[in-house]
């Protein structure tokens, strides 16, 4: 399934090569935090990786904006064993849609939805929950198809299992653009 | 300006991170309290079917042996078994608990309910073909409440205490005798009911029964290994994920009636020995109980990220995946089990590792 979803991306990458649509490879590293409200405050890390497609858009060559989506695993760790209770940790696999725009300076902002399927670390158990993000961006070239995205993602995970779980981190995300060769000239 | 918004982008993500290792400090674990039933000799009266004994040889002694664990991991521990382990007992055990715990420390407290003996499902005859009396078959043929909403098992299961007769068709030849062995038995919902009686925040049931796992509550997890474990390991498939979607929808919404019954999720975590159309088997190796066996060895094993605990979750792991790779091994087809555990986002200190 993996491998058909990868040659999925890569084939719709060469059909659309002369629009700007551009292959992402991301990586997010974000603190969670969880609360069941009968308990404290759980901190639990995660991190998570992922592919993905993207259309891009330019404006007047002031506005960037691009819109896309992939999917990702990732992993949150459990929480520590704080007065004896502990935040299970999970293991996710996503698809997810974003949005996004910056202005000339590369600064601007992203919006996102998630769906996740996760399993309980340790465990054969299932569950679903999908998850809002959102947050700052600055994006820079680092050559002429390759560009560099970092966010500063705040995420709200609609779960089920807790009452409030929010997330803030680190997101890197590497952008490879598909030209057409006239596109150069 | 874009070098340094980088590094602030950086610096912002290692202040979360510092920020989240305070949290990993040392950790103090609640006063824990516990009853322990294990039930080897059953009912006196009870006449065996063609020379088969409706006893058991090792629960009375994964009870002691257990409690003695727990006595040693500092639980105020009330222990029954055979004779004494029976319906009325445990009703009184669990108000004098809760006593107990309510004067020292009331809801921040662990409480452990620990069960070993006979374990049955009202409807199992629908599993397994006729092994089951006419009249336990017929009585619950007639209830609509023998058989559970969709998402919490098939059946409501019954742990067997000391005074329950045998279910054979020597012992339940009529509806009264039906009631006779359910009210010396502790179902899923009863326990549930005696559970919320308890100050405890941090409540745990282990359960060495056949059929266990149904007392486990519907919820928010869907469980990817089927209720009658063949020894394959499906990893998760379309059905899988389109419970778990089912049971997000229905969470707090009930529009798809998943329902809800046995102990739930946030009431207790469940760690059964058996899925709730299992079977369970006592080896003359160990001296207790499979799934016991493996589970008084947690203190020791268990303790997966080295933390000096471990949890409910770590536990239940550890007697999983013994059972998988050794023990199921020596057993084919439906003779395999494997141990359970409840969904939730939560997990408790069981112990404390050595």
């Amino acid at each position: 399934m993996k491998r058909l979803f990868i040659v999925l991306i890569l084939c719709a990458g060469t059909q659309l090569a002369s629009a700007d649509v551009s292959l992402l490879l991301r990586s997010r590293q974000a603190v969670l935090f969880a609360q069941d409200t009968r308990f404290d405050l759980g901190v639990q890390l995660g991190s998570e990786i992922g592919l993905g497609i993207e259309r891009r858009w330019s404006f007047a060559n002031e506005v960037d904006a691009g819109f896309g989506g992939g999917a990702a695993v990732g992993m949150v760790l459990q929480s520590s064993g704080l007065n004896g209770v502990v935040y299970r940790g999970i293991a996710t696999r996503s698809i997810w849609l974003q949005g996004w725009a910056t202005g000339s300076a590369g600064i601007g902002g992203s919006l996102g939805v998630t769906l996740n399927l996760a399993s309980y670390e340790l465990t054969s158990l299932l569950f679903f929950f999908p998850e809002v993000i959102v947050g700052p961006t600055f994006a820079t070239r680092i050559t002429d198809r390759a560009s560099i995205m970092w966010a500063i993602p705040l995420s709200y995970q609609f779960r089920s299992d807790l009452d409030v779980a929010f997330s803030a981190g680190l997101t890197g995300r590497l952008a490879v653009d598909f030209r057409s060769p006239a596109a150069y000239f | 300006m874009g070098p340094r918004v980088a590094r602030c982008a950086i610096l912002a993500s290692a202040a979360l991170f510092l920020y989240s290792c305070t949290f990993f400090e040392a950790s103090v674990v609640p006063p824990g309290f516990a009853i322990v039933y294990g039930v080897s000799d059953y009912y006196p009266a009870s006449p065996p079917i063609s020379g088969d004994s409706y006893d058991l040889t090792y629960p009375d002694d994964d009870a002691i042996d257990m409690a003695a664990l727990l006595v040693e991991q500092g639980f105020d521990v009330i222990l029954r078994t055979n004779e004494d382990a029976t319906m009325t007992q445990l009703e009184l055990d669990f108000a004098e608990i809760g006593s107990r715990i309510e004067a020292n420390g009331g809801s921040d407290t662990r409480f452990v309910f620990y069960f070993a003996g006979h374990g049955y499902g009202d409807g199992m005859d629908s599993v397994y073909g006729s092994s089951f009396p006419d009249a336990w078959d017929s009585y619950f043929d007639s209830e609509s409440g023998a058989s559970e909403p969709t998402g919490s098992g098939a059946f409501t299961e019954q742990l067997l205490l000391h005074d329950a007769m045998p279910i054979n068709s020597i012992s339940v030849q009529s509806v009264d005798d039906v009631l006779a062995v359910l009210d010396e038995s502790l179902s899923d919902d009863e326990l549930s009911d005696l559970l919320g009686t308890l100050p405890s925040s941090m409540q745990m049931v282990v359960i060495d029964a056949c059929h266990s796992g149904g007392f486990r509550g519907s919820g928010t997890a869907a469980d990817t290994i089927p209720e009658s474990y063949e020894g394959w390991d499906e990893g998760v498939s379309v059905l899988d994920t389109l419970d778990a979607i089912t049971l997000y929808l229905d969470y707090g919404s009930g529009l798809l009636d998943v329902g809800a019954s046995d102990v739930g999720e946030r009431q207790a975590i469940v760690i059964s020995a058996s899925g709730e159309q299992e079977f369970l088997y006592e080896g003359p190796v160990y001296g207790n109980g499979i799934f016991t066996h493996y589970l008084l060895q947690t203190p020791a094993e268990a303790d997966r990220n080295f933390d000096g605990l471990v949890t409910a979750n770590e536990a239940y792991a550890y007697a999983r995946d013994q059972i998988v790779r050794v023990e199921n091994e020596f057993f084919f087809g439906e003779g395999k089990f494997v141990p359970r555990v409840s969904g939730g986002a939560v997990d408790f200190v069981l112990f404390e590792a050595r």
